[in-house]
Protein backbone atom coordinates (compact mmCIF):
# COMPACT_ATOMS: atom_id res chain seq x y z
CA UNK A 1 0.00 0.00 0.00
CA UNK A 2 1.61 3.32 -0.96
CA UNK A 3 1.59 6.02 2.35
CA UNK A 4 -1.17 8.49 2.88
CA UNK A 5 0.13 12.09 2.08
CA UNK A 6 -0.23 15.42 3.58
CA UNK A 7 -1.24 17.77 0.47
CA UNK A 8 -0.66 21.32 2.50
CA UNK A 9 3.43 20.43 2.34
CA UNK A 10 2.73 21.16 -1.67
CA UNK A 11 2.19 24.53 -0.85
CA UNK A 12 4.20 27.56 -1.77
CA UNK A 13 5.52 29.49 0.78
CA UNK A 14 4.55 33.20 -1.27
CA UNK A 15 0.65 31.30 -0.67
CA UNK A 16 1.54 30.41 2.95
CA UNK A 17 2.91 33.82 3.37
CA UNK A 18 -0.79 35.56 2.38
CA UNK A 19 -2.59 36.78 5.21
CA UNK A 20 -6.56 35.87 5.07
CA UNK A 21 -8.53 38.67 3.55
CA UNK A 22 -10.05 40.33 6.75
CA UNK A 23 -13.08 40.91 4.97
CA UNK A 24 -14.04 36.87 4.30
CA UNK A 25 -13.60 36.34 7.92
CA UNK A 26 -16.11 38.69 8.97
CA UNK A 27 -18.55 37.63 6.09
CA UNK A 28 -17.99 34.01 7.93
CA UNK A 29 -19.16 35.54 11.18
CA UNK A 30 -22.65 37.03 9.41
CA UNK A 31 -23.64 33.87 7.68
CA UNK A 32 -26.16 32.41 9.56
CA UNK A 33 -27.50 35.68 11.68
CA UNK A 34 -30.82 37.25 11.21
CA UNK A 35 -32.19 40.68 10.78
CA UNK A 36 -28.82 41.74 9.64
CA UNK A 37 -27.76 45.18 7.93
CA UNK A 38 -25.00 44.91 6.03
CA UNK A 39 -22.74 48.05 5.14
CA UNK A 40 -19.62 45.65 4.68
CA UNK A 41 -19.67 44.50 1.14
CA UNK A 42 -18.15 46.86 -1.47
CA UNK A 43 -21.01 46.16 -4.69
CA UNK A 44 -23.60 48.17 -6.06
CA UNK A 45 -26.94 47.56 -4.29
CA UNK A 46 -28.40 48.12 -8.04
CA UNK A 47 -28.54 45.54 -10.69
CA UNK A 48 -26.90 46.17 -13.94
CA UNK A 49 -29.06 48.56 -15.90
CA UNK A 50 -31.49 46.48 -18.26
CA UNK A 51 -30.56 47.49 -21.34
CA UNK A 52 -26.71 46.27 -20.86
CA UNK A 53 -28.55 43.02 -19.61
CA UNK A 54 -30.64 43.10 -22.56
CA UNK A 55 -27.44 43.00 -24.77
CA UNK A 56 -25.79 40.63 -23.30
CA UNK A 57 -29.01 38.27 -23.67
CA UNK A 58 -29.23 39.30 -27.29
CA UNK A 59 -25.86 38.27 -27.89
CA UNK A 60 -25.93 34.70 -26.39
CA UNK A 61 -29.32 34.63 -28.57
CA UNK A 62 -27.21 35.30 -31.42
CA UNK A 63 -24.52 32.46 -30.47
CA UNK A 64 -21.81 34.78 -29.40
CA UNK A 65 -19.95 32.32 -27.41
CA UNK A 66 -16.71 32.30 -29.12
CA UNK A 67 -13.24 33.42 -27.54
CA UNK A 68 -12.00 36.92 -28.54
CA UNK A 69 -8.50 38.41 -29.75
CA UNK A 70 -6.48 37.64 -26.62
CA UNK A 71 -6.93 41.69 -26.07
CA UNK A 72 -10.54 41.51 -26.22
CA UNK A 73 -13.19 42.86 -28.87
CA UNK A 74 -11.62 45.58 -31.18
CA UNK A 75 -14.98 47.28 -31.06
CA UNK A 76 -14.83 47.72 -27.15
CA UNK A 77 -11.01 49.26 -26.93
CA UNK A 78 -12.17 51.46 -29.40
CA UNK A 79 -14.97 52.50 -27.56
CA UNK A 80 -12.39 53.04 -24.68
CA UNK A 81 -10.17 54.75 -26.90
CA UNK A 82 -13.43 57.27 -27.94
CA UNK A 83 -14.32 57.56 -24.23
CA UNK A 84 -10.83 58.50 -22.80
CA UNK A 85 -10.44 60.75 -25.19
CA UNK A 86 -13.40 62.81 -25.05
CA UNK A 87 -13.53 63.00 -20.77
CA UNK A 88 -10.09 63.58 -20.66
CA UNK A 89 -8.20 64.16 -24.29
CA UNK A 90 -6.35 61.08 -23.34
CA UNK A 91 -5.34 58.90 -26.06
CA UNK A 92 -4.91 55.16 -26.52
CA UNK A 93 -4.49 53.57 -29.36
CA UNK A 94 -6.97 50.70 -29.74
CA UNK A 95 -4.95 48.03 -31.18
CA UNK A 96 -2.08 48.69 -28.51
CA UNK A 97 -2.64 50.09 -25.42
CA UNK A 98 -5.90 48.51 -24.33
CA UNK A 99 -6.24 45.12 -22.93
CA UNK A 100 -9.54 44.22 -21.81
CA UNK A 101 -9.14 41.73 -18.30
CA UNK A 102 -11.43 39.80 -16.47
CA UNK A 103 -12.13 42.67 -13.90
CA UNK A 104 -9.25 44.66 -12.53
CA UNK A 105 -8.43 41.82 -10.22
CA UNK A 106 -6.85 40.33 -12.94
CA UNK A 107 -5.68 43.39 -14.53
CA UNK A 108 -4.21 44.35 -10.61
CA UNK A 109 -2.14 40.96 -10.84
CA UNK A 110 -0.72 41.24 -14.42
CA UNK A 111 0.27 44.52 -14.14
CA UNK A 112 2.04 43.56 -10.90
CA UNK A 113 3.66 40.51 -12.32
CA UNK A 114 4.52 42.48 -15.46
CA UNK A 115 6.92 44.45 -14.21
CA UNK A 116 7.60 43.21 -10.65
CA UNK A 117 11.79 41.16 -10.50
CA UNK A 118 12.18 38.78 -7.28
CA UNK A 119 13.34 41.35 -4.83
CA UNK A 120 11.67 44.54 -6.24
CA UNK A 121 9.57 47.17 -3.85
CA UNK A 122 6.68 48.08 -4.42
CA UNK A 123 5.17 51.22 -2.94
CA UNK A 124 1.51 50.30 -1.58
CA UNK A 125 -0.39 52.90 0.01
CA UNK A 126 -2.04 52.25 2.55
CA UNK A 127 -5.31 52.22 3.68
CA UNK A 128 -6.48 50.67 0.85
CA UNK A 129 -7.62 47.79 -0.79
CA UNK A 130 -6.82 44.05 0.41
CA UNK A 131 -5.65 42.90 -3.00
CA UNK A 132 -2.63 45.23 -3.57
CA UNK A 133 -0.16 43.61 -0.91
CA UNK A 134 -0.78 39.85 -1.97
CA UNK A 135 0.01 40.35 -5.84
CA UNK A 136 2.68 41.87 -4.45
CA UNK A 137 4.15 39.75 -2.58
CA UNK A 138 2.86 36.53 -5.35
CA UNK A 139 4.84 38.29 -7.96
CA UNK A 140 7.87 38.14 -5.51
CA UNK A 141 8.16 41.29 -4.41
CA UNK A 142 8.47 43.60 -1.76
CA UNK A 143 5.75 45.66 -0.48
CA UNK A 144 6.12 48.65 1.18
CA UNK A 145 4.03 50.19 2.73
CA UNK A 146 3.18 54.45 3.01
CA UNK A 147 0.07 55.44 5.30
CA UNK A 148 -2.16 58.77 4.25
CA UNK A 149 -3.82 60.05 7.54
CA UNK A 150 -6.98 61.56 8.58
CA UNK A 151 -4.85 65.02 8.62
CA UNK A 152 -4.83 65.26 4.73
CA UNK A 153 -8.37 63.66 4.20
CA UNK A 154 -6.26 60.63 3.31
CA UNK A 155 -4.98 61.97 0.24
CA UNK A 156 -1.24 60.94 -0.73
CA UNK A 157 1.34 63.68 -0.11
CA UNK A 158 4.92 63.69 -1.32
CA UNK A 159 6.45 64.03 1.91
CA UNK A 160 5.14 60.65 3.39
CA UNK A 161 5.80 58.90 0.20
CA UNK A 162 9.54 60.52 -0.70
CA UNK A 163 10.94 58.33 2.57
CA UNK A 164 9.82 55.11 1.30
CA UNK A 165 11.71 55.09 -1.69
CA UNK A 166 14.50 53.15 -1.99
CA UNK A 167 16.96 52.18 -4.52
CA UNK A 168 14.82 48.99 -4.98
CA UNK A 169 11.28 51.25 -5.41
CA UNK A 170 10.19 49.59 -8.55
CA UNK A 171 6.72 51.26 -9.16
CA UNK A 172 3.60 52.27 -6.80
CA UNK A 173 0.34 51.06 -6.59
CA UNK A 174 -2.54 54.02 -6.12
CA UNK A 175 -5.87 54.06 -5.85
CA UNK A 176 -7.62 57.26 -6.22
CA UNK A 177 -10.94 57.63 -5.10
CA UNK A 178 -9.68 55.06 -2.60
CA UNK A 179 -11.33 52.44 -1.24
CA UNK A 180 -11.46 52.77 2.13
CA UNK A 181 -11.49 55.74 2.61
CA UNK A 182 -13.39 57.69 -0.02
CA UNK A 183 -10.34 60.12 -0.46
CA UNK A 184 -9.37 61.42 -4.02
CA UNK A 185 -6.66 63.19 -4.81
CA UNK A 186 -6.49 67.45 -5.99
CA UNK A 187 -4.36 67.88 -9.27
CA UNK A 188 -2.11 69.75 -7.40
CA UNK A 189 -1.15 66.85 -5.14
CA UNK A 190 -0.67 64.50 -7.86
CA UNK A 191 1.83 66.92 -9.44
CA UNK A 192 3.70 66.27 -6.44
CA UNK A 193 3.78 62.77 -7.00
CA UNK A 194 4.43 62.65 -10.23
CA UNK A 195 7.54 64.60 -9.78
CA UNK A 196 8.78 62.22 -7.25
CA UNK A 197 7.97 59.41 -9.51
CA UNK A 198 10.20 60.73 -12.65
CA UNK A 199 12.74 62.16 -9.91
CA UNK A 200 13.01 58.17 -9.18
CA UNK A 201 12.24 56.52 -12.06
CA UNK A 202 9.32 54.64 -11.07
CA UNK A 203 6.64 52.68 -12.90
CA UNK A 204 2.93 53.63 -11.55
CA UNK A 205 0.09 51.47 -11.46
CA UNK A 206 -3.22 53.62 -10.76
CA UNK A 207 -6.56 51.65 -9.99
CA UNK A 208 -9.01 54.02 -11.05
CA UNK A 209 -12.25 51.67 -10.85
CA UNK A 210 -13.75 53.83 -9.03
CA UNK A 211 -13.38 56.94 -11.29
CA UNK A 212 -16.93 57.40 -12.13
CA UNK A 213 -17.99 57.73 -8.70
CA UNK A 214 -16.06 61.08 -8.12
CA UNK A 215 -19.00 63.94 -5.84
CA UNK A 216 -17.15 66.62 -6.07
CA UNK A 217 -14.12 67.80 -7.97
CA UNK A 218 -13.57 66.04 -10.87
CA UNK A 219 -11.50 63.01 -11.31
CA UNK A 220 -7.73 63.29 -12.83
CA UNK A 221 -6.11 59.95 -14.03
CA UNK A 222 -2.87 59.79 -13.23
CA UNK A 223 -1.55 58.90 -17.01
CA UNK A 224 -3.00 62.64 -17.93
CA UNK A 225 -0.37 64.33 -15.52
CA UNK A 226 2.47 65.31 -17.95
CA UNK A 227 4.92 62.83 -18.50
CA UNK A 228 3.33 60.12 -16.88
CA UNK A 229 1.53 58.21 -20.08
CA UNK A 230 4.37 56.35 -20.57
CA UNK A 231 5.23 55.95 -16.81
CA UNK A 232 1.35 54.81 -15.84
CA UNK A 233 -0.85 51.86 -16.14
CA UNK A 234 -4.38 52.68 -16.06
CA UNK A 235 -6.67 50.02 -14.19
CA UNK A 236 -10.48 50.46 -14.20
CA UNK A 237 -13.04 48.51 -14.96
CA UNK A 238 -17.02 47.94 -15.07
CA UNK A 239 -18.06 46.62 -11.75
CA UNK A 240 -18.63 49.91 -9.61
CA UNK A 241 -19.72 52.34 -12.16
CA UNK A 242 -22.08 49.89 -14.22
CA UNK A 243 -22.58 47.63 -11.15
CA UNK A 244 -21.95 44.72 -13.33
CA UNK A 245 -19.61 43.23 -10.42
CA UNK A 246 -20.81 39.89 -11.37
CA UNK A 247 -19.89 40.06 -14.91
CA UNK A 248 -16.10 40.31 -13.95
CA UNK A 249 -14.55 43.09 -16.60
CA UNK A 250 -12.06 45.15 -16.62
CA UNK A 251 -9.46 46.97 -18.64
CA UNK A 252 -5.94 48.07 -18.25
CA UNK A 253 -4.33 51.53 -20.28
CA UNK A 254 -0.63 52.01 -21.06
CA UNK A 255 2.32 51.96 -23.27
CA UNK A 256 2.43 49.15 -25.70
CA UNK A 257 5.18 47.59 -24.49
CA UNK A 258 3.43 47.37 -20.97
CA UNK A 259 0.10 46.47 -22.17
CA UNK A 260 1.66 43.49 -24.83
CA UNK A 261 3.58 41.77 -21.98
CA UNK A 262 0.67 41.81 -20.22
CA UNK A 263 -1.10 40.17 -22.61
CA UNK A 264 1.65 37.70 -22.41
CA UNK A 265 0.56 36.28 -19.16
CA UNK A 266 -3.11 37.01 -19.68
CA UNK A 267 -3.37 34.80 -22.87
CA UNK A 268 -2.18 31.96 -20.77
CA UNK A 269 -3.78 32.55 -17.61
CA UNK A 270 -7.05 33.94 -18.74
CA UNK A 271 -7.13 33.65 -22.70
CA UNK A 272 -9.18 36.34 -23.13
CA UNK A 273 -12.12 38.26 -20.72
CA UNK A 274 -15.71 36.52 -20.95
CA UNK A 275 -17.12 37.66 -24.51
CA UNK A 276 -20.75 38.12 -22.74
CA UNK A 277 -19.31 40.73 -20.29
CA UNK A 278 -17.19 42.80 -23.20
CA UNK A 279 -20.54 42.81 -25.27
CA UNK A 280 -22.21 44.26 -22.29
CA UNK A 281 -19.29 46.31 -21.73
CA UNK A 282 -19.41 47.81 -25.20
CA UNK A 283 -23.60 48.79 -24.68
CA UNK A 284 -22.56 50.78 -21.06
CA UNK A 285 -20.06 52.67 -23.10
CA UNK A 286 -22.41 53.91 -25.51
CA UNK A 287 -25.45 53.82 -24.14
CA UNK A 288 -25.00 53.77 -20.36
CA UNK A 289 -24.14 57.09 -19.40
CA UNK A 290 -27.72 57.88 -18.40
CA UNK A 291 -28.24 54.87 -16.13
CA UNK A 292 -24.62 55.64 -14.24
CA UNK A 293 -25.55 58.64 -13.71
CA UNK A 294 -28.74 57.73 -12.54
CA UNK A 295 -26.49 55.34 -9.89
CA UNK A 296 -23.99 57.86 -9.05
CA UNK A 297 -26.85 60.65 -7.99
CA UNK A 298 -28.77 58.18 -5.62
CA UNK A 299 -25.02 57.22 -4.21
CA UNK A 300 -24.29 60.75 -3.43
CA UNK A 301 -27.35 61.52 -1.41
CA UNK A 302 -26.50 58.69 0.80
CA UNK A 303 -22.93 59.66 0.75
CA UNK A 304 -24.23 62.80 2.24
CA UNK A 305 -27.00 61.12 4.71
CA UNK A 306 -24.30 58.56 6.18
CA UNK A 307 -22.22 61.26 7.20
CA UNK A 308 -24.17 63.62 8.97
CA UNK A 309 -25.41 60.29 10.26
CA UNK A 310 -22.19 59.36 12.06
CA UNK A 311 -21.00 62.82 12.86
CA UNK A 312 -24.49 63.25 14.77
CA UNK A 313 -23.91 59.92 17.01
CA UNK A 314 -20.58 61.24 17.58
CA UNK A 315 -18.32 59.36 15.61
CA UNK A 316 -16.51 62.08 13.45
CA UNK A 317 -16.25 61.17 9.76
CA UNK A 318 -14.44 62.87 7.17
CA UNK A 319 -16.15 63.71 3.65
CA UNK A 320 -15.47 60.99 1.35
CA UNK A 321 -15.62 62.54 -2.12
CA UNK A 322 -15.27 59.60 -4.09
CA UNK A 323 -16.37 55.98 -4.37
CA UNK A 324 -19.03 54.33 -2.17
CA UNK A 325 -17.47 54.25 1.51
CA UNK A 326 -17.55 56.32 4.40
CA UNK A 327 -14.73 55.72 6.68
CA UNK A 328 -15.32 56.51 10.61
CA UNK A 329 -13.17 57.44 13.40
CA UNK A 330 -14.02 55.62 16.32
CA UNK A 331 -10.71 55.18 18.02
CA UNK A 332 -12.42 57.91 20.39
CA UNK A 333 -14.87 55.04 22.22
CA UNK A 334 -11.55 53.18 23.49
CA UNK A 335 -12.57 49.87 21.44
CA UNK A 336 -10.30 48.82 18.59
CA UNK A 337 -11.25 48.58 14.80
CA UNK A 338 -12.02 44.82 15.10
CA UNK A 339 -13.47 44.77 18.46
CA UNK A 340 -15.80 47.64 17.18
CA UNK A 341 -16.82 46.01 14.61
CA UNK A 342 -17.46 42.49 16.07
CA UNK A 343 -19.45 44.14 19.19
CA UNK A 344 -21.49 45.97 16.98
CA UNK A 345 -22.30 42.65 14.52
CA UNK A 346 -22.83 40.97 17.87
CA UNK A 347 -24.94 43.25 19.61
CA UNK A 348 -26.72 45.61 17.31
CA UNK A 349 -26.41 43.04 13.97
CA UNK A 350 -24.66 45.72 11.46
CA UNK A 351 -21.98 44.22 9.46
CA UNK A 352 -18.99 47.10 8.98
CA UNK A 353 -15.27 46.07 8.23
CA UNK A 354 -12.81 46.84 10.13
CA UNK A 355 -10.46 49.81 9.01
CA UNK A 356 -7.16 47.80 10.03
CA UNK A 357 -8.22 45.27 7.27
CA UNK A 358 -6.97 47.78 4.48
CA UNK A 359 -3.50 48.21 6.84
CA UNK A 360 -2.49 49.21 9.52
CA UNK A 361 -3.12 52.80 9.27
CA UNK A 362 -6.74 52.16 8.88
CA UNK A 363 -6.98 51.30 12.72
CA UNK A 364 -9.08 53.41 14.68
CA UNK A 365 -11.50 53.38 11.50
CA UNK A 366 -14.32 51.53 10.31
CA UNK A 367 -15.09 50.93 6.07
CA UNK A 368 -18.90 51.59 6.21
CA UNK A 369 -20.43 50.78 2.61
CA UNK A 370 -22.75 53.16 1.69
CA UNK A 371 -24.04 51.16 -1.19
CA UNK A 372 -27.06 49.80 0.63
CA UNK A 373 -30.36 51.22 0.75
CA UNK A 374 -31.26 54.32 2.60
CA UNK A 375 -33.52 52.90 4.57
CA UNK A 376 -30.98 50.23 5.63
CA UNK A 377 -28.42 52.70 6.11
CA UNK A 378 -31.18 54.82 8.35
CA UNK A 379 -31.54 52.24 10.47
CA UNK A 380 -27.39 50.92 10.68
CA UNK A 381 -26.67 54.70 11.95
CA UNK A 382 -29.61 54.22 14.35
CA UNK A 383 -28.33 50.96 15.67
CA UNK A 384 -24.83 52.17 15.70
CA UNK A 385 -26.18 55.24 17.81
CA UNK A 386 -27.59 53.34 20.32
CA UNK A 387 -24.21 51.20 20.92
CA UNK A 388 -21.89 53.87 21.14
CA UNK A 389 -24.06 55.43 24.00
CA UNK A 390 -24.19 52.11 25.48
CA UNK A 391 -19.88 52.56 25.44
CA UNK A 392 -20.73 55.60 26.96
CA UNK A 393 -22.30 54.12 29.99
CA UNK B 1 -30.47 70.78 -15.90
CA UNK B 2 -29.21 72.54 -12.17
CA UNK B 3 -27.09 69.45 -10.35
CA UNK B 4 -29.32 69.95 -7.52
CA UNK B 5 -32.97 70.10 -9.27
CA UNK B 6 -32.13 67.09 -10.79
CA UNK B 7 -31.51 65.68 -6.86
CA UNK B 8 -34.68 67.12 -5.62
CA UNK B 9 -37.04 66.14 -8.50
CA UNK B 10 -35.43 62.66 -8.03
CA UNK B 11 -36.45 62.01 -4.47
CA UNK B 12 -39.75 63.70 -4.55
CA UNK B 13 -40.52 61.58 -7.25
CA UNK B 14 -39.66 57.99 -5.17
CA UNK B 15 -40.89 60.34 -2.09
CA UNK B 16 -43.51 62.82 -2.53
CA UNK B 17 -43.86 63.27 1.55
CA UNK B 18 -39.91 64.00 1.65
CA UNK B 19 -39.34 67.10 3.85
CA UNK B 20 -37.06 69.86 2.96
CA UNK B 21 -35.06 69.07 5.93
CA UNK B 22 -34.67 65.65 4.83
CA UNK B 23 -34.07 66.42 1.28
CA UNK B 24 -31.07 69.19 2.56
CA UNK B 25 -29.53 66.18 4.22
CA UNK B 26 -29.49 63.92 1.45
CA UNK B 27 -27.95 66.81 -0.90
CA UNK B 28 -25.89 68.63 1.53
CA UNK B 29 -28.26 72.42 0.69
CA UNK B 30 -29.82 73.99 3.48
CA UNK B 31 -33.23 73.26 4.37
CA UNK B 32 -34.15 76.67 3.18
CA UNK B 33 -32.87 76.56 -0.23
CA UNK B 34 -34.59 73.38 -0.64
CA UNK B 35 -38.30 75.09 0.52
CA UNK B 36 -37.25 77.78 -2.22
CA UNK B 37 -36.50 75.61 -5.26
CA UNK B 38 -39.17 73.11 -4.22
CA UNK B 39 -41.55 76.43 -4.43
CA UNK B 40 -40.12 77.75 -7.84
CA UNK B 41 -40.84 74.32 -9.66
CA UNK B 42 -44.05 74.10 -8.30
CA UNK B 43 -44.79 77.41 -9.60
CA UNK B 44 -43.23 77.02 -12.75
CA UNK B 45 -45.29 73.82 -13.46
CA UNK B 46 -42.24 71.46 -12.85
CA UNK B 47 -43.70 69.84 -10.06
CA UNK B 48 -47.58 69.35 -10.98
CA UNK B 49 -48.68 67.67 -8.33
CA UNK B 50 -48.41 65.25 -5.04
CA UNK B 51 -49.67 61.77 -5.19
CA UNK B 52 -50.50 58.43 -3.44
CA UNK B 53 -50.56 55.13 -4.92
CA UNK B 54 -53.35 52.93 -3.28
CA UNK B 55 -53.10 49.43 -3.35
CA UNK B 56 -57.18 49.01 -3.81
CA UNK B 57 -56.94 45.79 -3.47
CA UNK B 58 -56.33 45.68 0.17
CA UNK B 59 -59.42 47.86 1.25
CA UNK B 60 -61.63 45.62 -0.62
CA UNK B 61 -62.09 47.79 -3.59
CA UNK B 62 -61.51 45.27 -6.27
CA UNK B 63 -61.37 47.40 -9.57
CA UNK B 64 -60.42 45.59 -12.68
CA UNK B 65 -58.55 47.71 -15.57
CA UNK B 66 -58.98 47.56 -19.12
CA UNK B 67 -57.00 49.07 -22.33
CA UNK B 68 -58.95 50.25 -25.13
CA UNK B 69 -57.67 51.25 -28.40
CA UNK B 70 -59.74 53.43 -30.81
CA UNK B 71 -59.92 54.47 -34.11
CA UNK B 72 -61.58 57.93 -34.54
CA UNK B 73 -62.81 59.51 -37.70
CA UNK B 74 -62.11 63.75 -37.53
CA UNK B 75 -64.56 65.79 -38.04
CA UNK B 76 -64.65 68.90 -39.17
CA UNK B 77 -62.89 71.76 -37.15
CA UNK B 78 -61.77 69.29 -34.51
CA UNK B 79 -58.18 67.26 -33.57
CA UNK B 80 -57.57 64.62 -31.81
CA UNK B 81 -56.51 67.02 -28.92
CA UNK B 82 -60.25 67.79 -28.30
CA UNK B 83 -61.84 64.48 -28.64
CA UNK B 84 -59.03 63.10 -26.11
CA UNK B 85 -59.96 66.03 -23.65
CA UNK B 86 -63.83 64.91 -24.00
CA UNK B 87 -63.17 61.21 -23.06
CA UNK B 88 -60.66 62.06 -20.20
CA UNK B 89 -64.06 63.57 -18.61
CA UNK B 90 -65.10 60.74 -17.73
CA UNK B 91 -64.09 59.85 -14.03
CA UNK B 92 -63.29 56.01 -14.80
CA UNK B 93 -60.70 57.16 -17.78
CA UNK B 94 -57.42 56.69 -15.87
CA UNK B 95 -55.08 57.80 -18.75
CA UNK B 96 -55.31 58.71 -22.69
CA UNK B 97 -52.46 58.53 -24.93
CA UNK B 98 -52.61 59.05 -28.81
CA UNK B 99 -51.07 56.80 -30.88
CA UNK B 100 -49.20 56.53 -34.36
CA UNK B 101 -50.28 53.38 -36.36
CA UNK B 102 -53.60 51.73 -36.26
CA UNK B 103 -55.09 52.78 -33.72
CA UNK B 104 -55.57 56.58 -32.89
CA UNK B 105 -56.40 56.57 -29.29
CA UNK B 106 -55.02 54.54 -26.48
CA UNK B 107 -57.01 54.63 -23.05
CA UNK B 108 -56.58 52.58 -19.61
CA UNK B 109 -60.10 52.75 -17.68
CA UNK B 110 -60.96 51.45 -13.82
CA UNK B 111 -64.06 49.68 -13.27
CA UNK B 112 -65.01 47.37 -10.73
C1 LIG C 1 -10.00 49.43 -5.28
C2 LIG C 1 -10.52 48.22 -5.94
N1 LIG C 1 -9.86 47.69 -6.98
C3 LIG C 1 -10.31 46.59 -7.61
C4 LIG C 1 -11.46 45.94 -7.20
C5 LIG C 1 -11.89 44.72 -7.94
O1 LIG C 1 -12.66 45.08 -9.05
P1 LIG C 1 -13.16 44.05 -10.14
O2 LIG C 1 -14.56 43.66 -9.79
O3 LIG C 1 -13.12 44.85 -11.42
O4 LIG C 1 -12.24 42.90 -10.17
C6 LIG C 1 -12.18 46.46 -6.13
C7 LIG C 1 -13.40 45.78 -5.66
O5 LIG C 1 -13.85 45.94 -4.55
C8 LIG C 1 -11.70 47.63 -5.50
O6 LIG C 1 -12.35 48.16 -4.45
Amino acid sequence: MRPPCDPSKFIAEAVKSIPPSGIRRFFDLVSGLEDIISLGVGEPDFITPWHIREMCIHSLEKGQTSYTSNYGLPELRDELTRTYYRRYGLDYNPASEILITTGVSEALDIAIRAVVNPGDEVIVVQPSYVAYVPSVILAGGKPVIVSTCREDDFSLTAEALKPAITSKTKAIVLNFPNNPTGAIMQQEGMEDIADLVVENDLFVISDEVYECLTYEGTHVPFSSLEGMKDRTVMLNGFSKAYAMTGLRLGFAMGAPDIIHSMMMIHQYCMLCAPITAQVGAIEALRNGKGEMERMVREYDRRRHFIVKGFNSIGLECCNPRGAFYAFPYIGGTGLSSSDFAERLLDEKKVVTIPGDVFGEAGEGFLRCAYAASLEDIRKAIERMGDFVDGLKQ
Amino acid sequence: MDEMIRHILEILENDARASPEEIATLTGMSAQEVSQTIAKLEDTGVIRHYKTIVDWDLVGENYVYAVIELKVTLERNQGYQAIAERIYKFPEVRSVRLLSGDYDISLTVRGK
